[in-house]
């Protein structure tokens, strides 16, 4: 049975602006690269062989993310270059206080984020953040769960250790 | 299975940051507003198209056009027209003439007639172009013949409209050439008779011209470079007729008096 393109949409809308924010993309141009994520959907939904949806979807994802960040060099031309962007609306059902914490801790992970290795960082980002599970990580990135495990593994050292030495630095 | 960092050890500093970053939420208003954009884009991309296909159509017809427009404004700039005459192309005249009354002035030494009111109209111009026809026909005779039908000169009132309108109508541009090709002849190529026969033609055809007065004027100052001191005795007579208080009448009274031998 053939692919409908508004019922893709509307079941993976939310999955392909969190791959987005876990490529770095960051929340101001999360819209537009989902808006052009789908436009290329729409265009090759024909030729899908209907196998394996979610990393069908997942490379498109990550190959305009790359595209974006190469498309965007003359904007970092004159001041330091940023590759990755990572950054999360806060709660906005939080308190003042709540929501001050949050966006403190936003940024300092979006620093930590940003210094990691890039193939561990979208593993640990979608597991740790966005709360997908390792088969699901394995579905999204065509590799066996052992290596999502692994990635995950290294990526938590490489985490925890940013962290203590930021936490050392202050 | 492996518990998230946030869930497991909270006691690590990596997890109390962990656990204060709220999962990526997506608001149904930003999901509408991508839906949206794509459907305006999927109609503005059909539209799009046809949109660049007459943009390009305009442009190459406009690009056509141009062409065009430069092509044919080179054909018309023959030689004649970008040395002022032909056979005079040598001398480098490139620049376009000025206009006749700038040119045709009088000569500086003939004062300016005395008595404005002693001015008396001009005689018919089938007299004055009778009158600077030269007398023989010269080696410098040009090689177009005066028109076969005086009648189209002078058009009477009754002649039909057919018959009184012109074929063509004289343009401004070839009296002034005619006029000057002579005065050029007569001044600086120092050709008195070819100027008689360029003055003569534009009398012919245009005698009661703008620059009648000018070209008769002038054809009297030809005959007496000429050494055809009768002719200009004639010729003046027939200014002074036509222009009693002309521009050239000081000349003319001259010519007419004391001809040269």
């Amino acid at each position: 049975m053939p692919l409908e393109f508004a019922a893709v949409y509307d079941r993976w809308f939310a999955h392909v602006c969190r791959w987005l924010s876990a490529f770095g993309i960051p929340h101001s141009d999360r819209e537009d690269l989902a808006q052009e994520v789908f436009l290329v959907v729409q265009r090759q939904l024909g030729d899908f062989d209907g196998k394996n949806l979610s990393g069908w979807l997942y490379g498109i994802v990550r190959r305009t993310a790359s595209d974006h960040r190469r498309r965007s060099w003359f904007k970092n031309l004159f001041r330091r270059r940023v590759d990755f962007v990572w950054d999360t609306a806060p709660d906005a059902k939080a308190g003042p206080d709540t929501l001050c914490e949050q966006r403190d801790a936003i940024r300092v992970v979006g620093a930590l984020l940003g210094r990691m290795d890039e193939t561990r960082r979208a593993a640990f980002i979608l597991f740790e953040i966005e709360g997908y599970s390792g088969e699901e990580i394995a579905a999204f990135e065509g590799v066996p769960v052992a290596t999502v495990w692994t990635r995950l593994h290294y990526a938590r050292k490489e985490f925890q250790r940013l962290s203590a030495e930021s936490e050392g630095a202050k | 299975m492996i518990n998230r960092l946030r869930d497991g050890s909270g006691d690590s500093a990596a997890a109390r940051l962990l656990a204060q970053v709220p999962r990526t939420e997506i608001s149904s208003v930003s999901k509408a507003r991508v839906w949206a954009k794509l459907r305006r884009s999927e109609g503005a991309g059909r539209a799009s198209l046809v949109v660049r296909f007459a943009v390009v159509a305009v442009l190459l017809c406009g690009s056509f056009a141009f062409a065009a427009d430069r092509l044919s404004l080179l054909g018309s700039l023959s030689p004649s027209r970008l040395f002022g005459a032909g056979e005079h192309g040598a001398q480098g005249q490139v620049a376009p003439p000025p206009s006749a009354h700038q040119i045709v002035a009088p000569p500086a030494p003939l004062p300016a007639p005395s008595d404005p009111a002693a001015v008396s109209p001009p005689a018919s111009p089938a007299s004055v172009a009778a009158v600077a026809a030269p007398p023989e026909a010269s080696a410098h005779a040009l090689p177009t013949p005066p028109p076969s039908n005086p009648g189209l000169l002078a058009p009477s009132p009754s002649a039909s409209p057919v018959a009184a309108a012109p074929s063509s109508p004289p343009k401004v541009d070839e009296e002034t050439d005619l006029v000057l090709d002579g005065l050029r002849s007569l001044r600086r190529e120092h050709d008195p008779a070819r100027a008689r026969a360029l003055f003569a033609r534009y009398l012919t055809r245009h005698p009661a011209g703008p620059l009648a007065e000018d070209a008769l004027g002038y054809s009297m100052e030809a005959s007496d470079a000429q050494g055809a001191p009768a002719e200009a005795a004639r010729l003046a007579e027939a200014y002074l007729r036509a222009y009693p208080a002309g521009r050239y009448a000081a000349l003319a009274e001259r010519l007419r008096i004391s001809p040269n031998p």
